[in-house]
């Protein structure tokens, strides 16, 4: 009897040990973010729409989404508004020249909005409505005072994907009978009606201009709460991927880039507690911590590029987009960033800077280091009058907080002087590199988050 | 009573560490699997273009503090007669030609497809500012820069992949994982598109200078040489012939609508190559595509060295499973799997926007999306390989890259 109530309790204990090990060693799992893998929040940097041309040639995104695994799976998403505004202008709506105090000074149908601004524009000199903003006025924002953001919900069936014009949402997925009256319906009668029989539905951007973020979290399908991916066939690591689309058109001089979604993985099987405060790495992940560093491979501003044996030169500028992986959609206060940025170019020789941002950060690379606008752009350490090479290796680090990583992601876009593009410009997009690396962690908190375990909330 | 209670207890430790263990062995996949966003031991530039319209400007870095080599091979995958399509009746030539580059510490570099790079150890450029104590001729021009080595040109017509290994100075593959690049392709109206090459991992662990490079580094299986390919491509396109949805709207032919159409054109490479003896790897796919109904169309193909077609012409020409008159939808999402027994592929999709017939061509390349791993997927985890007629020949599904003795 002894013996055996002894081998029974030895062998337990060994299954207990043994999972014990198992459940740590998956919680320890060591990966990364990636933009080219399936995951359980999906993150687009950069949203831009631009129907009249404000702030460059007329410009809207088209936003793809898809659900990789052989369930259906349920998103919230968050539509985050990053444009910045004039602090002593509004405009009309319908004729963005005019400023306006109220929406009796604009023509017929018109609003009086506020007038969309970048920092850079100003600098050059551009007029209200154009991105500029009246004398003594400032360009306010991103996220100022408050994060401003839309949520919405989706429901996907099987292998679905979806698509989207950022200006329009989508107020009707393809098998949502309730809001599509001919919808023809999915398989098996799956539909995009949720669990709680809400629609599925995108709103479309909250302005225009807009410039922004979308954010969207996997969630299981009957409680609608954050969860791990449901595929076995990718470890249960998300279900979502994504790409974004940004295309500009004038006449018929069209200009298109596009870049993958980053998606950021479940740390496990078994990570998640399904509550709104989402542990993005750290000692206790539910998702795999956002990289400690980002490389960027670029041609340096203003580099003349020449190709087709020497029939074409062109100039060439970068721009980068960051946004916080750390941040509080309970209360919607912004969250902020350092970066420290190590530069090498093709003699090796090493330059560095830095810059702080909050919420968003949309950046020419010849103006982290010198005035925003055109300005100085040739003293600038991403600037080819200064490094003598044509390309150049950009290491990005992010400093540390206190109680956050204040990790961020991010997308690279070139813009090329050309003929044939909308305003005289060509453009491409791509997903930087990363280095991964542990850390704190950072956190994601949603609205149902409460302090504690979020710690970002003020 | 008191009996079965312990017992019951005992089963359900046992059954959930059984559970658990796989799982917990595969939550680290993806650190070894092919990365578009990691440095590499090998990586890939699978579309590499100049036929006299486009030119491809290749940029590689070194991400380590050490001196990088590595041996670069151009795949030129140019149909034979240049006149006519690539077809059955007019193959791809598969020619490979190689060359040598030469990194410091953290070192960028770049080469345009059409002229290459000189050898010339500075180029002819050096810094800025007072350039009067640095010798002679143009100072600052594009070729500026320690030189990575003499990199040829590539001929006019040239279409196909760039390849690059990591070696240590006797040629031998190392296996640091420095490398990372990517690839502009530039249209002489000046359109541009931009990819990241796929870097396979290595494992540093790995002791065999071997100039067999075998694929078969994952979560599950630690002790492999570099990253498997992956088991399955994915990606989210728009059918073919549908119309831009932004360009539709904000573009402006005539004062109507333009008719906007996009293509996607699809370039896979295989993951396999022997470049010792000129075999290049030849796998067919099998393509699962899902409307926005989630309904599901297929099709499939065969990838002889490389492939590089429109949507619509993969498969039955025409009106086939990628065309929006069948898929029904503006959306579609492709699964792309090697048949049993194949090897794997990996590729890049690249979008092309008019506003209407004749008028400029927007370019948007991108990544595709991976999933699995083509060792797991065809073996049982012990390099034991599944539907491999005779294992360790051809077709087997374990890819491997053979480069040629230096």
């Amino acid at each position: 009897m002894s013996t055996m109530t002894g081998h029974l309790r030895r062998t337990i204990l060994i299954g207990v040990f043994a999972t014990l090990a198992v459940a740590g060693a998956v919680r320890l799992a060591r990966a990364d973010v990636a933009s080219d893998k399936p995951g359980a929040i999906l993150v687009f940097p950069k949203i831009v729409v631009d129907t009249s041309g404000v702030l460059g040639p007329p410009t809207d995104t088209e936003i793809q989404i898809t659900n990789t695994s052989n369930s259906v799976i349920s998103a919230r998403c968050y539509l985050i508004d990053a444009t910045s505004h004039c602090s002593n202008a509004k405009v009309c709506s319908n004729e963005r020249t005019t400023q306006c105090t109220s929406d009796s000074g604009c023509p017929d149908g018109g609003s009086c909005i506020a007038a969309a601004c970048t920092v850079a524009a100003i600098a050059n000199g551009a007029a209200v409505g154009e991105g500029g903003c009246p004398a003594g006025g400032i360009c306010v924002g991103p996220c100022n005072p408050r994060l401003v953001e839309n949520d919405f919900r989706m429901t996907l069936t099987k292998r679905q994907p979806v698509s989207w014009k950022a200006s329009e949402g989508l107020p009707s997925f393809p098998c949502d009978p309730l809001t599509n009256p001919e919808a023809v319906g999915c398989p098996n009668g799956l539909s995009n009606v949720g669990s709680d029989g809400s629609p599925s539905r995108v709103p479309r951007v909250q302005e225009d201009p807009f410039i922004g973020e979308i954010k969207c979290v996997e969630v299981d399908p009957s409680t609608f709460q954050p969860s791990t991916g449901l595929d076995p066939i990718n470890n249960f690591a998300g279900d979502l991927k994504g790409e974004a689309t940004i295309v500009s058109a004038s006449g018929t001089a069209v200009d298109a880039r596009k870049y993958n979604a980053i998606g950021i993985q479940s740390a496990g099987p078994f990570s998640n507690n399904n509550d709104d405060t989402l542990a993005v790495g750290g000692p206790a992940p539910e998702y795999n911590g956002c990289p400690k560093a980002l490389i960027v491979d670029s041609l340096f501003d203003n580099a003349p590029v020449t190709t087709h044996s020497g029939g074409l030169t062109n100039e060439v500028v970068t721009d980068l987009t960051f946004v916080p992986c750390t941040e509080d959609l309970a209360t919607q206060s912004p969250s902020a960033a350092t970066l420290q940025f190590t530069v090498y170019n093709e003699f090796e020789q090493r330059f560095s800077t830095s810059i702080g941002f909050s919420c968003f950060k949309e950046v020419q690379l010849s103006d982290i280091d010198s005035r925003p606008g055109s300005f100085g752009n040739a003293q600038s350490i991403f600037n080819f009058d200064v490094q003598g090479t044509l390309s150049g290796q950009i290491k990005i680090r992010p400093v540390p907080g206190a109680a956050t990583d204040n990790r961020v992601l991010a997308v690279s876009e070139e813009f090329w002087d050309c003929t044939g593009g909308p305003d005289g410009r060509c453009s491409a997009a791509t997903n930087v590199n990363l280095i991964p690396g542990a850390g704190n962690g950072d956190q994601v908190c949603l609205e149902g988050a409460t302090t504690p375990p979020c710690m970002i909330m003020h | 009573m008191r009996m079965v209670k312990p017992v019951r207890v005992l089963w359900t430790l046992a059954l959930a560490a059984v559970v658990l263990l796989p799982m917990a062995r595969v939550a680290f996949a993806n650190v070894n699997d092919v990365s578009t966003e990691r440095s590499g031991s090998i990586i890939v530039f699978p579309k590499v273009v100049w036929d006299g319209t486009r030119d491809t400007i290749i940029q590689i870095a070194n991400t380590s503090n050490n001196l990088l080599h590595a041996r670069c091979f151009y795949v030129n995958a140019a149909p034979i007669n240049p006149l006519f399509p690539p077809g059955p009746t007019n193959p791809a030539q598969c020619n490979e030609t190689d060359f040598d580059v030469w990194l410091t510490r953290q070192q960028p570099t770049h080469w345009v497809a059409s002229e290459g790079r000189s050898g010339f150890v500075f180029g002819s450029g050096y810094g800025g500012g007072d350039l009067s104590g640095y010798g002679g001729g143009d100072l600052m021009n594009e070729n500026g820069g320690f030189s990575p080595g003499l990199i040829p040109p590539v001929t006019l017509g040239f279409i196909g992949e760039l390849k690059c290994v990591q070696v240590d100075a006797s040629d031998a593959p190392l296996r640091t994982n420095a490398l990372k690049g990517e690839a502009t392709i530039r249209s002489l109206s000046g359109d541009v598109s931009q990819y990241n090459a796929v870097a396979f991992q290595g494992n540093p662990e790995f002791g065999s200078t071997s100039n067999d490079l075998v694929l078969d580094l994952t979560g599950n299986h630690t002790d492999g040489e570099y990253s498997a390919c992956p088991d399955t491509l994915l990606f989210n396109h728009f059918a073919e012939g549908a119309s831009d949805m932004v360009i539709n709207q904000l573009g402006d032919c005539g004062g109507s609508p333009c008719p906007a159409p996009i293509s996607t054109e699809l370039t896979l490479v295989p993951c396999s190559q022997n470049l010792e003896n000129q075999v290049f790897g030849k796998v067919t796919v099998q393509f699962l595509i899902f409307n926005e109904f989630e309904q599901p169309f297929s099709t499939s193909t065969t990838v002889s060295c490389f492939l590089n077609l429109p949507l619509n012409q993969i498969g039955a020409p025409g009106n086939n499973s990628f065309t929006y008159t069948v898929l029904g939808t503006l959306g579609a999402y492709t699964r792309i799997n090697p048949n049993p027994g194949n090897g794997g592929v990996i590729g890049v999709a690249e979008e092309l926007r008019s506003a209407t017939s004749g008028s400029p061509t927007a370019a948007a390349i991108f990544n595709l999306h991976t999933e699995g791993n083509r060792f797991d997927a065809a073996s049982n985890g012990k390099g034991q390989l599944l539907n491999c007629p005779t294992p360790g020949q051809a077709p087997c599904a374990t890819d491997q890259i053979i480069v040629p003795e230096p």
